[in-house]
C-alpha cells in the first residue's frame, strides 16, 4: 500500500520535471542559434547594457530604453540588465576578460577609473564627432567627471550630489520653523539635537557609516583635503579635518543627535518612516518620499559657510568594455545621444526630481519651474568632481574612510583615527 | 570485432571494474568542475593577479606571508571560529531536544515538527529579508515591543556585540530544522525498553535523556558536529544579506572577506586566492580532527 | 502496533504518578513558543506584502493595516520578468535535480556495494569536495564555462551541478542497508551490473531518491551566489538572484520586495506541504551511517 503511494508520487514527479526540463531545452537550443555578435542579415544591431539602476529610476531608464527601441530607426534594439552596483562591479571585469561582457554600461565616476587604468573600457572622444552631439550643451564640471588625461572615458547619463531632506512635521512639532531649509552644518546640528527624542524613537540627523561623500563635502568646504594638489599623497590629517571630525562625534555620539551605527539603505528607511527630521544622500530618494506621503522639503548640501558654497558632484556615465566589438560603437553613440537630448533629459530629470547637467535642459521652462529639480540643479553651479580619474578612491572610501567613520560615531578618538586613515591613505597613494 | 565486443563487455561486466563506470560520470564533474577551478585558485594565489587579468606577476609566497600581517584576515578567521562557536553547538542543542520532545508522533508533535522544519525550505534571502525588518531597531515588531515594555533598544545587528550571535541565531532559526529530523530518527530508534527500564527505576525525563537517549546517538552528533562545522566555516550568504560584515568588521567571515578581497576595489584575485588556500587547508584540518574524535568517541561506546 | 499501545499506555500512567505536571507545562510553553518564533516571520512577511508602502515602514510599526493592496505583486510581476525567472528556476533546479539524484545513485551505489581498487581514496576525495566554499573557486570556474561558451545556458548552469558530495555520501547510506545478497541472486539470473542497479536496486531506492531529490531541488531553487556568477542576461536568471536584484543599496521601495520574497518562496512551500515526508527523509537519512 504505501510502496504504491510512493510510486506514483514518484512517477508524477519524475515526470513533471522531466518534461519541463526537456521542453525548455529545446526553447534554449533556439536561443543559442541566434547570432552570437548581435547583428544578422534584417540590419539588426542588439545591444546589451548593464547598469546598477534598481530602484524606482530604473522603471523610469527601463521606459526609456523602450521608448528608444521602438522609435529608433537604425535598427537597434538594446536589452537592459539591472543588478545591485555591487553586484555590478563584481561581474563586469571577469565578464569583459572572458569576452562575455555587456556591449555598453552606466558606471559611476568612483569605480571608472579602474576599469581605465585596466585597460577594460575603450575611449570615447569620437563621440564628439557623431552626428548631432553638441558638446557645449554638456557642463564643463559634469565632463571632467569622465576624463582621464584630457580623454573622454564615460559620456555622463546624470550627475548627483548629496542634498538634505528634511521633514517638515518633525521641524514644527519641535518649535522649528518649518519652511526654513537647513544651510549650515551648525544649524542642522543644533536644530537635530533640539527634535531628537528617544522617548519617541524620533532622531534628529546623523551620518550613515559608509557615507564618506558626507564626510568630504564638510571636510572640503572647511578648508581640508583628502589628497594633495597632484594626488600623490594623504592630505587627510589637518586641523580643519580634526574640527569636522570632532564636531561630527560631538552631535552623533555625545549630543545623540541620532542612530551612531547605520547604512544609509537603513537610514533612508528612517526618513520614510518619518523618524528622522534630516538626511543627507543623494536625489533618488524624491519618488518614495512622495509615496510614502512624507512632508518634506530637499535643499543643496550644508554648507561651512554658505556665501562660499562648495559640493562634490558625483556622476554616471556611459562607458563601452574594450571587449565590445568595434563595428557596435556607432549604435551605441545613437543611443547616447538620444539620452542627451533635451527631451530625454527633461524627463529623466522632471520624472526622478534629478538635477540635469544638460544646458539646454537647464534653461527649459517647465524645469525651471519644477521646484524640486530647479532647486537640486542649483548645486551645480559651485559642485566639482573629487579628484576625477583616481584610481584609488574606491580602496580610500571602503577600506579606510568607512571604518574610520564607523569608529568615530561610536566613540572612537578623533585625533588618532585621523592620523591612522592619514597613514593608510599614504601607504596606498605612495 | 564481435568478439573483442563481447570480452569488453566481459571485462566492465565484473563488478570490480564496473565500479568505475559507476563512479565516472560523478568523479568526472567533481573534477571538471571543482577540483580543476581549485586548482586554478591555488595556482592564482603565487600571483597577483587582478579581476581584469591584467599584469599577471608570479610573486612566490608574498600573498601568503601577507595572510600573517593583515589583521583584517586574522580578525574574519576569529569571527569564522566564533561564529562556528555559536551556530554549532546550538543548533545541536536544539535540534536533539526538540527531536527529544516531540519523538512521540501524535498529531501535535508532527505538526509541530513540520513547522519547526518550515525555515529550511526557504532561502538565507529571504530568511534574511524578513529578520532584518523585524529587528530593525526604528521600523521592527521586536524593538517596538521592548519599547513598549519600557525597555532600551538594543541596536540589533547593528550593535557590534551583538551582530555576530545574531546572525549565528538567525542561522540556527533557519536551520535548526534539519538537525531536528537528522536526530530524530535516530531518537526514535532508539528501543523502548531501554526508556522503559529508566522509568520503572523511578529515573526522570532529565535523566532519561542524558543517560539514555544521548548516549545512544552519539554517530548522529558527530555526523551533525561534522556536516555543521564544514558549513559554518564557510557561513556567507546570511551575513552577505544581513550585515555584509559590518559593524566595525565584526561580522566579516572568511569567506566573506575573501568574497570582498576579490570582488571589490582593487580586485585583488590572487591574494583572495591565497587566503581561500588557507581556509580550505583550516576546514580541511578542523574535520579530519573533529572526524577523528567522534570516531573515537563511538568506538568507546560501542 | 499492540506493544507500542501498551508502552504509551504505560507511560500515561507514569506521567500521573511523577511531577509531570510541571514538566508538561515547560514542555508546552517551549514547543509553543518556537512555533510562534518560526511562523511569527513568515506571518509578518505575508501580510506586509499587502500593504501600502507607508504602512510597511511606519513607527510604531503594526501587524494589521486598514487598507490592503495588490500593487506589489503587480509591480513584482510588470516590472520584472518574474514568469522567466520562474521558468529558469524550474528548468534549473528541475534539471540539476533529476540529473544528479541519478549520477549520485550510480557513484553512491559503487561506493557502497561494489569492492575495487582506490575505493577508499574515491570516497574521501569526494567527501574532501564538500569542503570546499563555492566563493573559492567560482572565479576559475566562471572563466572555464566561459571557455566553453556555456556562458547564459541551461547546460552551463546545470552541468556543474550534476553531482554532489554530498549526494553521493546520502545515497551510499541508502545502499549500505540493503540486504546483502540482493546482487548474488539477481547475478545468478544472468542479469548484468547496469541491469542489476537499474532494475533491481533503483526500485528499492526510489523513496531515498526522492528525498534526495527533494533536497536537491531545495538547495538549486534557493542557491544565489551560483546562479548569479554564472549568468549575464537576465533572461536566464533565476527567483533569488532576481529577488537581489530589488535588495540594492538603495532600496525605495519595500513593497516589492516583500511581494518578491513570497512568490520566491510559495513554490517550495507548496511542494513541501505536499511532499513534506520527501522532505523531511532526505534530511533524516542523511544522518544514517553507513
Amino acid at each position: 500500500m504505501k510502496n504504491k503511494k510512493t510510486n506514483t508520487f514518484f512517477k508524477i514527479f519524475t515526470v513533471l520535471l522531466t518534461s519541463l526540463f526537456f521542453i525548455t531545452a529545446c526553447g534554449n537550443d533556439k536561443e543559442d542559434s541566434t547570432d552570437s555578435d548581435g547583428s544578422n542579415d534584417s540590419g539588426q544591431t542588439e545591444l546589451t547594457f548593464w547598469n546598477g539602476f534598481t530602484a524606482s529610476d530604473g522603471e523610469i531608464l527601463q521606459e526609456i530604453v523602450d521608448e528608444f527601441n521602438q522609435t529608433n530607426d537604425k535598427g537597434i534594439n538594446i536589452k537592459m540588465e539591472v543588478m545591485t552596483w555591487a553586484n555590478f562591479n563584481e561581474r563586469l571585469p571577469t565578464s569583459i576578460t572572458a569576452g562575455s561582457g555587456p556591449d555598453f554600461v552606466l558606471m559611476n565616476n568612483v569605480d571608472f577609473a579602474q576599469y581605465v587604468n585596466n585597460g577594460a573600457v575603450k575611449p570615447l572622444d569620437d563621440f564628439w564627432n557623431y552626428e548631432g552631439v553638441d558638446q557645449d550643451n554638456f557642463e564643463e564640471t559634469a565632463l571632467e567627471l569622465g576624463e582621464i588625461d584630457g580623454t573622454q572615458y564615460f559620456i555622463p547619463m546624470q550627475v548627483q550630489g548629496m542634498f538634505t531632506y528634511w521633514n517638515k512635521d518633525l521641524y514644527e512639532s519641535a518649535g522649528l520653523d518649518p519652511e526654513k531649509a537647513p544651510e549650515t552644518w551648525e544649524e542642522v546640528i543644533e536644530n537635530a539635537v533640539k527634535i531628537a527624542d528617544p522617548s519617541t524613537n524620533t532622531h534628529g540627523f546623523t551620518i550613515n557609516h559608509d557615507g564618506n561623500a558626507i564626510l568630504y563635502n564638510w571636510i572640503i568646504q572647511n578648508g581640508g583635503q583628502i589628497l594633495n594638489e597632484d594626488e600623490t599623497e594623504s592630505a587627510f590629517a589637518s586641523d580643519e579635518t580634526l574640527e569636522v571630525l570632532e564636531k561630527i562625534q560631538e552631535a552623533i555620539h555625545e549630543n545623540k543627535s541620532g542612530p551612531e551605527y547605520i547604512s544609509g539603505a537603513e537610514l533612508d528607511n528612517l526618513l520614510m518612516s518619518g523618524q528622522i527630521a534630516m538626511h543627507i544622500n543623494g536625489p533618488w530618494l524624491n519618488n518614495g518620499l512622495i509615496a510614502n506621503e512624507i512632508n518634506y522639503g530637499v535643499t543643496t548640501v550644508p554648507q561651512v559657510n554658505p556665501d562660499t558654497p562648495y559640493a562634490v558632484l558625483d556622476g554616471v556615465g556611459f562607458g563601452i568594455p574594450s571587449s565590445t566589438d568595434d563595428n557596435k560603437t556607432e549604435a551605441i553613440y545613437e543611443f547616447i545621444s538620444y539620452w542627451n537630448t533635451t527631451e530625454i533629459g527633461k524627463k529623466w530629470s522632471i520624472e526622478n526630481g534629478f538635477p540635469t547637467y544638460l544646458k539646454s535642459v537647464k534653461e527649459d521652462s517647465e524645469i525651471q519651474d519644477n521646484e524640486i529639480v530647479s532647486e537640486l540643479t542649483k548645486q551645480l553651479d559651485f559642485a566639482e568632481p573629487l579628484y576625477p580619474g583616481n584610481i584609488d578612491m574606491p580602496t580610500i572610501n571602503a577600506d579606510i574612510i568607512e571604518p574610520m567613520l564607523e569608529n568615530l560615531l561610536t566613540g572612537g578618538d578623533p585625533e588618532e583615527l585621523m592620523n591612522q586613515a592619514d597613514q593608510e591613505i599614504n601607504d596606498i597613494v605612495k | 570485432m564481435k568478439n573483442k565486443v563481447n570480452s569488453l563487455g566481459k571485462f566492465w561486466n565484473k563488478p570490480n571494474h564496473a565500479a568505475y563506470l559507476f563512479m565516472l560520470p560523478s568523479i568526472l564533474i567533481l573534477l571538471i568542475f571543482i577540483v580543476l577551478p581549485l586548482v586554478g585558485t591555488f595556482a592564482l594565489s603565487f600571483t597577483d593577479v587582478n579581476l581584469f587579468f591584467t599584469n599577471t606577476k608570479f610573486v612566490g609566497l608574498e600573498n601568503f606571508l601577507r595572510f600573517f600581517q593583515d589583521e583584517r584576515a586574522i580578525n574574519a578567521l576569529i569571527n569564522t571560529l566564533q561564529f562556528t562557536l555559536l551556530e554549532t553547538p546550538a543548533q545541536i542543542i536544539l535540534g536533539i531536544t526538540t527531536a527529544f520532545l516531540l519523538k512521540r508522533n501524535t498529531r501535535f508533535n508532527r505538526l509541530t515538527r513540520s513547522v519547526y522544519y518550515m525555515p529550511v525550505v526557504i532561502s538565507f534571502t529571504v530568511a534574511g529579508i524578513i529578520w532584518a525588518m523585524i529587528l530593525d531597531p526604528n521600523i521592527g515588531a521586536v524593538p517596538y515591543f521592548l519599547f513598549k515594555l519600557g525597555l532600551p533598544i538594543p541596536q540589533f545587528f547593528r550593535d557590534p556585540n551583538m551582530a555576530m550571535p545574531l546572525v549565528a541565531a538567525l542561522t540556527v532559526w533557519k536551520n535548526f530544522g534539519v538537525s531536528l529530523t537528522i536526530s530524530l530518527t535516530a531518537i526514535q530508534s532508539i528501543p523502548d525498553s531501554l526508556y522503559e527500564a529508566a522509568e520503572i527505576d523511578g529515573a526522570t525525563k532529565a535523566q532519561e535523556f542524558f543517560h539514555i537517549t544521548i548516549p545512544q546517538i552519539i554517530p548522529t552528533i558527530g555526523f551533525l558536529a561534522i556536516t555543521n562545522l564544514i558549513g559554518s566555516m564557510q557561513v556567507f550568504d546570511q551575513i552577505y544579506i544581513t550585515t555584509s560584515g559590518g559593524p566595525q568588521y565584526a561580522t566579516e567571515s572568511a569567506v566573506m572577506y575573501i568574497y570582498s578581497r576579490g570582488f571589490s576595489s582593487p580586485y585583488e584575485l590572487g591574494y583572495a586566492s591565497a587566503l581561500s588556500a588557507v581556509l580550505f587547508v583550516i576546514i580541511a584540518i578542523i574535520t579530519t580532527i573533529t572526524t577523528i574524535i567522534t570516531f573515537r568517541q563511538e568506538k568507546k561506546m560501542s | 502496533m499492540n506493544k507500542d499501545t501498551l508502552a504509551i499506555e504505560k507511560k500515561k500512567k507514569n506521567y500521573k504518578n511523577n511531577k509531570f505536571k510541571f514538566g508538561r507545562i515547560i514542555y508546552y510553553f517551549f514547543v509553543v513558543l518556537l512555533l510562534f518564533l518560526i511562523l511569527f516571520p513568515f506571518v509578518w512577511l505575508v501580510i506586509s506584502s499587502f500593504k501600502f508602502e507607508k504602512d510597511i515602514i511606519s513607527w510604531p510599526p503594526k501587524l494589521f493595516a486598514e487598507n490592503y493592496t495588490l500593487d506589489n505583486y503587480i509591480k513584482v510581476f510588470n516590472q520584472i520578468p518574474m514568469w522567466s525567472y520562474i521558468k529558469n528556476t524550474v528548468i534549473f533546479a528541475g534539471g540539476v535535480t533529476i540529473i544528479s539524484v541519478f549520477l549520485d545513485s550510480l557513484a553512491g551505489y559503487a561506493l557502497s556495494r561494489m569492492e575495487f581498487r582506490g575505493k577508499n581514496i574515491l570516497y574521501y576525495g569526494v567527501l574532501l569536495t564538500m569542503m570546499i566554499p563555492f566563493q573559492v573557486y567560482m572565479i576559475p570556474l566562471f572563466l572555464e564555462i566561459s571557455g566553453m561558451g556555456l556562458i547564459d545556458t541551461y547546460t552551463g548552469l546545470i552541468l556543474p551541478r550534476t553531482t554532489s558530495a554530498f549526494g553521493i555520501f546520502m545515497m551510499r547510506s541508502f545502499f549500505i542497508n540493503l540486504p546483502k545478497d540482493l546482487e548474488e541472486a539477481a547475478r545468478i539470473d544472468g542479469l548484468n551490473e547496469f541491469q542489476i542497479f537499474y532494475k533491481i536496486m533503483l526500485p528499492l531506492i526510489k523513496p531515498a531518491m526522492l528525498s534526495l531529490g527533494m533536497f536537491t531541488l531545495m538547495n538549486s531553487w534557493n542557491d544565489l551566489l551560483y546562479p548569479l556568477m554564472l549568468t549575464t542576461t537576465s533572461d536566464m536568471r533565476t527567483l533569488p538572484a532576481g529577488l537581489a536584484l530589488f535588495t540594492g543599496q538603495h532600496i525605495s521601495f519595500y513593497g516589492p520586495v516583500m511581494a518578491g520574497a513570497v512568490v520566491a518562496m510559495l513554490p517550495l512551500l507548496v511542494l513541501y506541504v505536499f511532499l513534506q515526508k520527501y522532505f523531511v527523509q532526505g534530511t533524516a537519512t542523511a544522518g544514517l551511517k553507513g
